[in-house]
């Protein structure tokens, strides 16, 4: 597996540097900001969304596990870095600081699993549970966002997998408990309506 | 070197949510939550508005290669500010387009409820409407 890891990071990295077009993009991507605020600015205009009351609720649903599922991804990494973490790849071969500090910057977060990944898949899955164009479209950003940290050698392209299985998880997770807290979203969703916000 | 403040961060976002709330509430027909009558204008607007966060708290200053090249703000911070600035474009989208509903005369009353109402009046009103009428 780790040889694996390396070869694949290894190839994407080799790519760094050879097209300046590539590398701009891909330092957008890495951003620490930007994908993660297109996310959330999607989720804001998804609000607003739906024909109808039903229609609107079932978005509304979708959005709330997002954003549930979104923060659930953090701290089922936090705990998955307590249990097992290995170094990230700029520390294991030194020679990839060069393209670490062209693209992004060195993290000091645990790189298993990645943070990143679990947070965008569990955006992805999230809505993909209530519309599959809407997911498939959400997984653009959830793949290229974890890729470029892979480019820039942050990440093993394994902690990036874990921690899309783990933010897909956590989204199918959040969704599946969602009934039990049914009287107080329904409640929510009451008063919402009654103030023209639902 | 500077840091991304949370502060930069909350101006960012609360002028790109501006602008996405005007995108949707032009692409949904939701008049009650528009600034401007003509939806070219409220078009222009949005883009401007979420283009101009974008490249303000990006590429002004070239920050993305300077600034953002070093740990700013958590995942948690970013979660918070980013819902502290998204209700505060909310609240004052809906003030703003509250007060430019005033000042058009005869504007057509409906009896929509929920979101639904604001396709036929402003905001405040579809509040008022809203805890006039009996039921959900």
């Amino acid at each position: 597996m780790t040889h694996v890891d390396e070869k694949v990071l290894l190839w994407i990295n080799s790519l760094v540097g050879k097209s300046p077009v590539l590398d701009r993009i891909m330092i957008w991507l890495a951003n620490d900001y930007f994908i993660l605020a297109i996310i959330s600015l999607i989720l804001l205009a998804l609000w607003f969304v739906g024909e109808d009351m039903a229609q609107r609720e079932s978005y509304h649903r979708a959005i709330i596990v997002a954003a549930v599922s979104m923060g659930s991804a953090c701290g089922f990494v936090l705990a998955a870095n307590n249990l097992y973490h290995h170094d990230a790849p700029f520390k294991v071969m030194p020679q990839l600081m060069d393209t670490v500090n062209r693209i992004f910057y060195p993290i000091h977060d645990p790189a298993f699993p990645s943070n990143t990944s679990a947070v965008t898949f569990a955006a992805a899955a999230s809505l993909w549970q209530k519309s599959r164009k809407i997911g498939a479209l959400m997984l653009i950003p959830a793949i290229l966002m974890p890729l470029s940290k892979v480019y820039a050698a942050v990440y093993w392209p394994s902690d990036v997998v874990v921690g899309a299985i783990l933010g897909v998880l956590t989204a199918y997770f959040i969704k599946w408990i969602m009934p039990l807290f049914e009287p107080i979203v329904s409640l929510v969703f009451r008063i919402l309506r009654k103030i023209c916000l639902a | 070197m500077d840091k991304v403040t949370s502060f930069q961060y909350f101006i960012f976002v609360f002028i790109a949510a501006v602008g996405v709330l005007q995108l949707v509430a032009t692409g949904t027909q939701r008049k009650g939550l528009l600034f401007f009558k003509r939806k070219a204008l409220a078009y222009l607007f949005s883009f401007l508005a979420i283009g101009g966060s974008f490249g303000w708290f990006f590429a002004w200053d070239n920050r993305i290669d300077t600034v953002m090249r070093q740990t700013g703000l958590e995942g948690a911070q970013q979660f918070l500010y980013f819902c502290m600035a998204a209700f505060a474009a909310l609240v004052f989208t809906l003030i703003v387009s509250s007060l430019v509903k005033a000042l058009v005369k005869g504007q057509p009353k409906g009896s929509s409820q929920g979101l639904d109402a604001l396709k036929e009046m402003s905001y405040f009103e579809a509040v008022k409407h809203s805890f006039r009428s009996k039921g959900d």
